[in-house]
């Protein structure tokens, strides 16, 4: 499982996180809730295997996060981190060939349809409305079945009918296993964490 | 995931990508056809200049533009993060740098016919005497750039004056291909200059330092 052991962070000589070091257990919901500037997306970006941390490492298994350990994982970030040039289902496609999906068109369309966007398959994302591209940046990152999903606002964007479905998509991915860690601003209703946690001088603290 | 597997996804990702928008190509030939043309102005009946400098002018215009399009290439990369969703795949970051100096220099290189054609009927050169060693240092020349530039690409993707440190760590960089392609387009066009081998070294050996040196570091650089 992922883990941080000793983890700090430092821009231009000022501290971001310090110290930190915290496991995640399989099939638990984390909520990270801090205000803005304290380090909550430099924390998930140093998770993901984005950014490097000043001091400490990340961890799979035990051993260095490598492109192993990334198969794992599952990263929904403030971006879509998709392709506006591609259609939904040509970005779907891509993904799940590089995280070796076995069928990745098969795999693609499932996911669209899990997404509302099958009738939007085949539009280039730049035409998607923000609602649409956040849907299809959650299927994107759970179309490898990752065992841990870091989330960044996961439900910004979407209206009460797309934060109820992925919150439902969240409940469901952690009823198999999976441990999801999601940076929301709002602690929306839709979606209840088991552990809440937030940041103080740049170290994570648990509030319940 | 096996690398090769990785490398294709990728490769079909930016081909498709061009083919649909085509904003490389667009953006590197329109801009190398118009400097081919000013410089066909400024220096005026070029078909009295020699070989190397017809050579260097070609090429000149060839890095120039070149630079612009990997703006408008890393431009959709970032526009929607699909970039860093790919650095999140569990490949080795080193596919990822060699799928796109594949296709950063297959644009270049299409671009690079185009302002080659525009070079013969603007600049007046002689024909080629050696067309295969004109061919060969379009294309090795295109694969040396598009590997420098995708190196130097990732090197300020980071920094917020990308736009002019990329041209400017670029041609540093890039001075050891730039003499060798100018050099083997010069002897193309004159045999009479002599043997070209140890351009012809200059420029593989520029390319075989391209495969190994982002092979080392590009995981590195990528890591913010």
């Amino acid at each position: 499982m992922l883990a941080l052991e000793g983890v700090s962070k430092a821009f231009d000589l000022r501290p971001v996180l310090e110290e930190i070091d915290f496991t995640l257990a399989p099939g638990c919901r984390y909520l990270l809730s801090a205000p803005n500037g304290s380090g909550k997306t430099t924390l998930l970006r140093i998770m993901a295997g984005l950014s490097r941390p000043t001091r400490g490492r990340v961890l799979w298994n035990g051993a260095p996060l490598d492109p192993r350990g990334r198969r794992h994982i599952g990263v929904v970030l403030q971006q879509p981190m998709v392709y506006g040039d591609l259609t939904g289902e040509e970005n779907l496609r891509l993904f799940a060939g590089l995280y070796g999906v076995r069928d990745a068109r098969q795999a693609a369309r499932r996911w669209l349809e899990r997404a509302g966007l099958e009738d939007a398959g085949r539009t280039l994302v730049r035409h998607y409305s923000k609602g649409m591209r956040q849907r299809l940046a959650v299927a994107r990152a759970l179309i490898h079945e990752p065992a841990v999903l870091l989330l960044d606002e996961p439900l910004d964007g979407l209206d009460l009918e797309g934060r109820r479905s992925v919150a439902g998509w969240l409940d469901e991915t952690v009823s198999r296993g999976t441990a999801v860690f999601a940076v929301m601003h709002d602690t929306a209703s839709e979606w209840r964490p088991d552990v809440r946690l937030t940041l103080r001088w740049g170290r994570l603290v648990v509030v319940a | 995931m096996t690398g090769w597997r990785a490398f294709l996804h990728l490769l079909w990702r930016d081909v498709r990508i061009e083919a649909r928008r085509p904003q490389f190509f667009a953006a590197s030939a329109s801009f190398g056809v118009l400097l081919v043309f000013v410089t066909g102005i400024a220096l005026d009946a070029a078909e009295h200049l020699p070989a190397e400098w017809v050579s260097g002018v070609l090429w000149l215009d060839i890095f120039y533009a070149a630079t612009v399009g990997v703006h408008r290439h890393d431009f959709k990369d970032q526009e929607w993060g699909g970039g860093e969703g790919v650095l999140l795949a569990p490949v080795d970051r080193s596919m990822i740098f060699y799928a796109r100096w594949v296709s950063v220099s297959l644009f270049i290189a299409a671009s690079g016919l185009v302002m080659a054609a525009a070079w013969f009927l603007l600049l007046n050169p002689p024909p080629p005497a050696q067309p295969g060693l004109f061919a060969f240092a379009l294309g090795a020349g295109a694969l040396g750039l598009g590997g420098v530039a995708t190196f130097v690409a990732a090197l300020t993707a980071h920094t917020r004056l990308r736009d002019v440190l990329t041209p400017l760590l670029l041609f540093p960089l890039a001075i050891p291909l730039f003499i060798g392609v100018v050099r083997l387009t010069a002897y193309a066009l004159e045999p009479t200059l002599g043997h070209p081998r140890v351009w012809v070294a200059d420029v593989l050996g520029y390319i075989a330092a391209m495969l190994v040196v982002p092979w080392l570091v590009y995981e590195w650089v990528m890591e913010g």
